[in-house]
């Protein structure tokens, strides 16, 4: 039998979700997809165990948050270049300026305070679930959640995420 | 935080489409053999003098030039049985089939030892191959064995036994009798030093990945960066690398000349790191690297990519792993002249979930 049997189509199944997230924990395309491709990596050197017996998708999630945070180990994170906050004159919707501004936002967290947000305000998951998955303390994800917020509202445009 | 959700989801669109599932297949079968270690016993089949083994003497080892012949290049295999408690020769490689691990001595002997070394916690073995360490469940610690005597060591640790979910690395000195237990991500909180000797455990700051230990206890830390890496000998000032560097030797005999394997850091390529097939040495103490030196021997279908303990003053161990799984290449072992960057091919290894050879920084 093929060691990485099934392993393709979970694959397929996930892959984008998965990048969309490492795309929000990186700032960058190119880092998400070095970030997806080490964790897919490491799922499928387990493959047979986790096919078998263990929860691939629990795995993966956890690997991808893992890794995100390793990496500081491993290399400083990029930042966001570029893209300032455009002036209100021009034509850009308050959602779009808000969204720029997240950006750079983003950028200015600590790996961590940015895994806690995306963890909690884009996948929606619970505090436990994302100290579970951040392998720290409930506590820490409620310190670390309310650092993080202080963060972006006072570097978001004013009225955003109140 | 209805429009913080919104705005973190519009974001996530912006996320390219991509097609990762043969790539990460491909490089999952290249990394069947990447967690290694290089046998330094593998490699020397004549060594003169003692080398820095003698329990309860590690502090007074002293760092012993071995004369080299080449190894033997089929070794024969013979049918694994379970590991006895002493009376194991010095060891060529581990290998892990099927969740269990294995053990093969340089004259060809394979042992079961998947009763002794359980679970997927780390697997280090000495440079010399005579001794290894795992984490024993049941002690919930690392322990070091040596595999003729049977004595075993326990590290004055005690881990929780989901330590080695997270990423680790297990750092043993020449001897064993000093190691570095260090692990990032989720389960660990310590990087610790370790004086199996003198029972003593030594914290050392997180933010330092460990390269090596030598029996004295000099610890090499690495901190990489985007553009420098920041390195230093436990003891001594750190010195900084002009470049993102992480795949190190162990230090030399002379005590402070430490090699690294060069590359190039591209965002535009994928990925963006690439090794450039050279070699660079370092002045660990004092700093300043000597100019790449190219490596010529290893083929194209392979790899550099780990370096490991010396076989001389000259020449450190080198692990190339098959750059694709479809061609049949196997993760090999070279000696590598670090003033000339010829390599001399010394084995190959066995094909197999995970390989584990002695003395490589892996």
């Amino acid at each position: 039998m093929d060691r990485y049997e099934g392993f393709r189509e979970f694959v397929d199944a996930r892959q984008q979700s998965l990048m969309r997230t490492a795309y929000l924990l990186t700032g960058d395309s190119h880092l998400a997809e070095d970030l997806v491709q080490t964790v897919l990596t490491r799922v499928a050197s387990h493959w047979s165990r986790l096919a078998g017996t263990g929860n691939p998708e629990a795995y993966t999630r956890k690997a991808l948050v893992n890794q995100h945070l390793s990496w500081r180990r491993r290399r400083s994170f990029s930042e966001i270049a570029g893209l300032e906050v455009p002036d209100r004159g021009e034509a850009h919707d308050d959602a779009t300026l808000r969204r720029l501004a997240l950006r750079q936002s983003l950028a200015k967290l600590s790996p961590k305070q940015r895994a806690v947000i995306v963890l909690r305000f884009y996948e929606d998951r619970s505090e436990q679930e994302t100290a579970q998955l951040m392998g720290c303390s409930v506590g820490t994800v409620k310190s670390q959640t309310r650092y993080a917020l202080s963060k972006l509202r006072a570097l978001a445009p004013e009225e955003a995420y109140r | 935080m209805n429009a913080l959700r919104d705005d973190l989801h519009e974001l996530a669109l912006e996320a390219p489409s991509v097609d990762l599932a043969s790539r990460a297949l491909a490089a999952a079968r290249r990394r069947r053999a990447v967690r290694l270690t290089v046998s330094v016993a593998a490699t020397v089949a004549v060594v003169t003098g003692g080398v820095a083994v003698a329990v309860g003497a590690p502090e007074r080892a002293t760092v012993v030039t071995p004369q080299v012949s080449p190894l033997p290049s089929d070794v024969i295999t013979q049918e694994a049985r379970p590991l006895p408690g002493n009376g194991v020769g010095a060891l060529l490689e581990a290998y892990q089939q099927q969740g269990r691990w294995y053990l093969r001595t340089r004259e060809g002997q394979s042992y079961d030892a998947g009763e002794v070394i359980q679970g997927d916690g780390p697997l280090s073995i000495t440079a010399d191959g005579r001794r290894i360490a795992y984490f024993d469940r049941k002690l919930r610690t690392i322990v070091v064995r040596d595999l003729a005597s049977g004595q075993i060591w326990g590290a004055p640790l005690q881990l929780p036994a989901r330590t080695f979910d997270a990423e680790y690395a297990l750092r043993l000195s020449p001897s064993g009798m000093r190691m570095i237990v260090a692990g990032w991500g989720a389960g660990r909180g310590r990087n610790v030093l370790v004086d199996l000797v003198k029972g003593s455990v030594k914290e050392l700051d997180r933010a330092w990945f460990p390269v090596s230990v030598s029996d004295t206890g000099a610890a090499v830390l690495i901190r990489p960066f985007d553009d420098h890496t920041s390195l230093r000998v436990l003891g001594h000032d750190q010195i900084t690398l002009p470049d993102f560097a992480y795949d190190f030797s162990s230090l030399a005999p002379d005590g402070k000349t430490i090699a690294r394997l060069g590359q190039t850091h591209d965002p535009d390529r994928r990925p963006q790191i690439q090794q450039d097939r050279t070699i660079i040495l370092t002045d660990a103490l004092a700093g300043g690297d000597r100019p790449r030196v190219k490596l010529s021997g290893v083929p194209s279908e392979l790899n550099p990519a780990r370096l490991g303990a010396w076989l001389s003053a000259d020449e450190v161990t080198l692990l190339a792993v098959p750059t694709s799984a479809r061609d049949g290449n196997a993760a090999t072992v070279y000696a590598v002249n670090v003033r000339t960057g010829q390599a001399r091919k010394l084995f190959v290894t066995q094909d197999a979930t995970r390989t584990t050879v002695p003395g490589l920084v892996s």
